[in-house]
């Protein structure tokens, strides 16, 4: 069943695909409170292809819905339709998308699509009936009729045709024809027989006559089509016609002599086109025109696409893995043979070529799995969308950067993150309307999201402009539940707004649908530090906040600097160091509860012995024999000290084993491990949490 | 066995067409997205029949029919439609289509259209 396995897969694959660019559209569309054609043509044919898509499946319930939506937005495009109309058709199609996506996430965890979209295909039809009604009233004609009869016209026109071309008359045949089961759009099938038959120089009349009503389908299906065909080629020709006929399942030739009286049942297709024909071509024409036309934009999307193709991203996860492990194989091997300096020579050049073709796989590796931010940003547009409705604020989305491109995991583990903080910015953050105009800003608040590069981190942040932090509700709720001991108004803004991401503290009291609902800021933090970033909040009162996430780049492969602590490994990510020297017994000192400071740069900084922080039974204790880092992060700036710096490496970094967490209570300051090329583990250190 | 083109916005059908085809043992020669890209496909590649579906993004089934039948009109053009399409069928048929299938169809369906064509 691997076959079925990966249709589905590519079903869910495209139906995600056709829902963001659908939501994405539709939320454009709906900052300027109506689509324009290109559009609407668009909302029409993604409907069209979920709704093949789905029947192929047979998941009739998507398959009925997107149908529905289809037929709203086949006669939206073919009328105009009042301004005031569209407010409830977005809200239809995107409570339709949440259901779409709600299915397709079923599907995702293995679940069969089971939702029951009846009240929203109810909705579909009702919408449908008002906009129709609403049309009506104007009195305009609809243009789907005109293609219809403009249709029908060349219908006639045509049977005129054959029969102007049939000088003289020669014999007639009866035919019945009965198409395939399921064959469907029978008069049609009739309709194209009949075109082919016309090859005969032919005259040809059929019951039932108006094969343009597609209600006829049902009656040829039931009581199959039959022709009268008057014509001077024999009738063989009729059966090789009829047997090159897709989907015609059985069929009789019979001379018209012998059912005379069937034939005065037959009705004769005889009416005469009654609209001149250039006409309605060009209504024709200009139909096709407007459907073909589309924005260069979609055009220059089109055809880049082809260039891409889908991977399953756990594929890509076990390439980023064995990639990882051939960068550990590699240092091993290099660092355990023992050659002669002839064959070192050689060996050297060649394990310097197998390093440079390692580094490209891993950084083409690492390039697959980038992906613009924009599709976690555009998710964001529809929470904000919906929760500034419920909430009855109005607010601005504004996106800067979409187009920064991060690695596959991180957008994962951005994606709470970013939840969370807007719901707090547009819950609590973002005033009412009658405070803003009153505190002198406009009615519409405004949140920010923006995603930048720097050397080697992503720095994402939300920034609003609400009320801001309130230093001294901080203060006090931190003191009530026991997170700090007492109220020091001294305390800088920046250590008073960190207070908010410690466990068990939420500023707001009243819990709401989106935000307080015991997910603090806490979460944000641990869910950041996971993928090694750190959090930090700007805030001033009054004027609004900032969350600023800090990401390294590239999460898996870091480059470190070494160092012991007697027979323990440590590594820092290289970014941090920003010096390591030989200290002197003179550079230490010690404050009045004990702690050591040491002085680098002519600025004082705590000075921390590894050994001591992890309780270590060897290593150095004299300054003198050891070494002092000074080591900087966005969060902190502090100076370590260990025994002996081992050098510079690149590792793979792997998350500690789920059980180090059970024997220990306390894991802090570690980060992750690696293995080093000599085959032995060594602890990353986690710099913000030390 | 036939060479065949698949035309189909949806990667998703252009997959299951493909999957029915080659259960019967025919050779798709090449996939198109869009009407357009169909037109420089079928110039590259002469398949022996092809499958057009008709709502596409860039250019339509239809157009991209018409322009296929004035390469080669000979050309064997299966439209693949929907319930709704009607209008669009009665066109395809009068710019030259040898017939349509509709969705959702199930592989004889499909299987016996092409084997009647080749």
């Amino acid at each position: 069943m691997s076959g079925d396995e990966s249709l589905l897969e590519s079903y869910i694959i495209e139906e995600q695909q056709l829902l963001e660019s659908l939501e994405n559209l539709l939320l454009d569309g709906e900052h300027g409170r109506k689509l324009n054609s290109d559009q609407i043509n668009e909302v029409f044919r993604v409907m069209h292809t979920v709704k093949g898509a789905s029947a192929m499946m047979e998941f009739d319930e998507i398959a009925r819905l997107s149908h529905a939506l289809e037929d709203v937005f086949s006669f939206i495009r073919d009328n105009s339709i009042a301004d005031t109309q569209w407010p409830a058709i977005f809200d239809l199609m995107f409570d339709s998308i949440s259901f779409f996506n709600g299915e397709i996430s079923k599907l995702q965890s293995g679940n069969s699509p089971d939702g029951d979209a009846s009240s929203l295909i109810g909705r579909a039809s009702e919408t449908l009936l008002s906009l129709k009604s609403g049309q009506d009233k104007d009195g305009e004609k609809s243009d789907a009729d005109d293609i219809s009869s403009s249709a029908s016209d060349i219908d006639q026109k045509a049977a005129l045709d054959v029969k102007s071309n049939n000088e003289s008359a020669g014999l007639c045949y009866i035919v019945k024809v009965f198409f395939d089961e399921n064959s469907k759009m029978e008069n049609l099938r009739a309709f194209g027989l009949i075109e082919s038959l016309k090859k005969l120089r032919c005259v040809i009349s059929s019951d039932p006559a108006d094969l343009n009503d597609n209600s006829t389908a049902e009656k040829i299906r039931d009581n199959g089509l039959l022709l009268h065909i008057e014509t001077k080629e024999s009738p063989e020709s009729i059966k090789n016609i009829l047997e090159k006929t897709l989907f015609v399942k059985s069929f009789s030739i019979l001379p018209a002599e012998d059912t005379s009286k069937r034939e005065s049942t037959l009705v004769r297709n005889e009416t005469v086109g009654a609209k001149d024909k250039p006409a309605t071509d060009e209504i024709k024409s200009q139909k096709t025109a407007e459907r073909t036309a589309l924005p260069d934009t979609n055009s220059i999307e089109a055809i880049s696409k082809q260039n891409f193709i889908s991977v399953n991203v756990n594929k890509l996860d076990s390439l980023l893995n064995i990639v990882g492990e051939i960068v550990t194989a590699q240092s091993i091997v290099v660092n355990s043979v023992d050659l002669t300096s002839q064959q070192q020579e050689k060996f050297e050049a060649a394990s310097e070529h197998m390093s440079s073709l390692i580094k490209e796989l891993q950084d083409v590796v690492m390039s697959i799995r980038m992906m613009p931010i924009s599709t976690l940003f555009h998710k964001m547009r529809r929470l904000v969308r919906d929760m500034s409705r419920k909430v009855g604020k109005e607010i601005e989305l504004e996106l800067i950067g979409e187009e920064t491109e991060v690695d596959k995991n991180v957008i994962d583990a951005l994606s709470d993150p970013l939840l969370h903080i807007i719901r707090n910015s547009v819950d609590h953050g973002i005033e009412d309307k009658e405070t803003r105009l009153a505190s002198g800003k406009p009615a519409k608040g405004k949140i920010t999201l923006e995603a930048k590069m720097t050397g080697s981190d992503i720095i994402v942040t939300v920034s609003d402009d609400g009320c801001g932090l309130q230093r001294d509700d901080i203060l006090k709720k931190a003191k009530e539940k026991g997170i700090i001991s007492e109220i020091d108004n001294d305390m800088p803004d920046k250590d008073v707004f960190a207070l908010i991401f410690i466990p068990g503290f939420s500023t707001n009291d009243s819990v709401s649908e989106y935000s307080g609902r015991g997910v603090g800021m806490d979460v944000v933090k641990r869910n950041i530090s996971q993928i090694g970033g750190s959090v930090s909040v700007e805030s001033k009162n009054g004027a609004g906040t900032k969350i600023i996430m800090r990401i390294p780049l590239t999460l898996t492969i870091i480059e470190g600097m070494k160092f012991n602590v007697g027979s323990m490994n440590f590594i820092v990510p290289i970014t941090l160091v920003k010096m390591i020297v030989k200290p002197e017994q003179k550079d230490v000192f010690t404050d009045a509860d004990g702690n050591e400071i040491f002085m680098s740069q002519g600025a004082y900084y705590p000075l921390i012995r590894i050994k001591n922080y992890f309780g270590l039974d060897d290593g150095v204790d004299d300054i003198t024999r050891g070494m002092v880092m000074h080591l900087s992060s966005e969060e902190k700036e502090f100076c370590i000290f260990f025994d002996e710096v081992d050098g510079q490496c690149q590792v793979v970094v792997k998350t500690l084993p789920g059980y180090l967490s059970q024997c220990s209570t306390d894991l802090s300051g570690i980060g992750g491990c690696a293995i080093l090329g000599d085959g032995s583990i060594s602890f990353i250190l986690d710099v913000n949490s030390i | 066995m036939a060479r065949i083109m698949i035309v189909d916005d949806a990667a998703f059908m252009r997959i299951t067409i493909k999957n029915m085809l080659k259960r019967s043992n025919h050779e798709v020669v090449g996939e198109a997205e869009n009407g357009l890209v169909a037109i420089e496909r079928y110039k590259e590649l002469k398949p022996d029949i092809v499958t057009m579906d008709i709502t596409m993004p860039e250019m339509d089934g239809i157009t991209s029919l018409r322009e296929i039948m004035k390469i080669d009109p000979n050309a064997k053009v299966i439209m693949v439609t929907a319930m709704g399409q009607e209008a669009m069928v009665r066109d395809a048929i009068l710019s030259g289509a040898k017939g349509f299938i509709v969705k959702p169809f199930k592989e004889e369906g499909i299987i016996s259209a092409i084997d009647k064509l080749v």
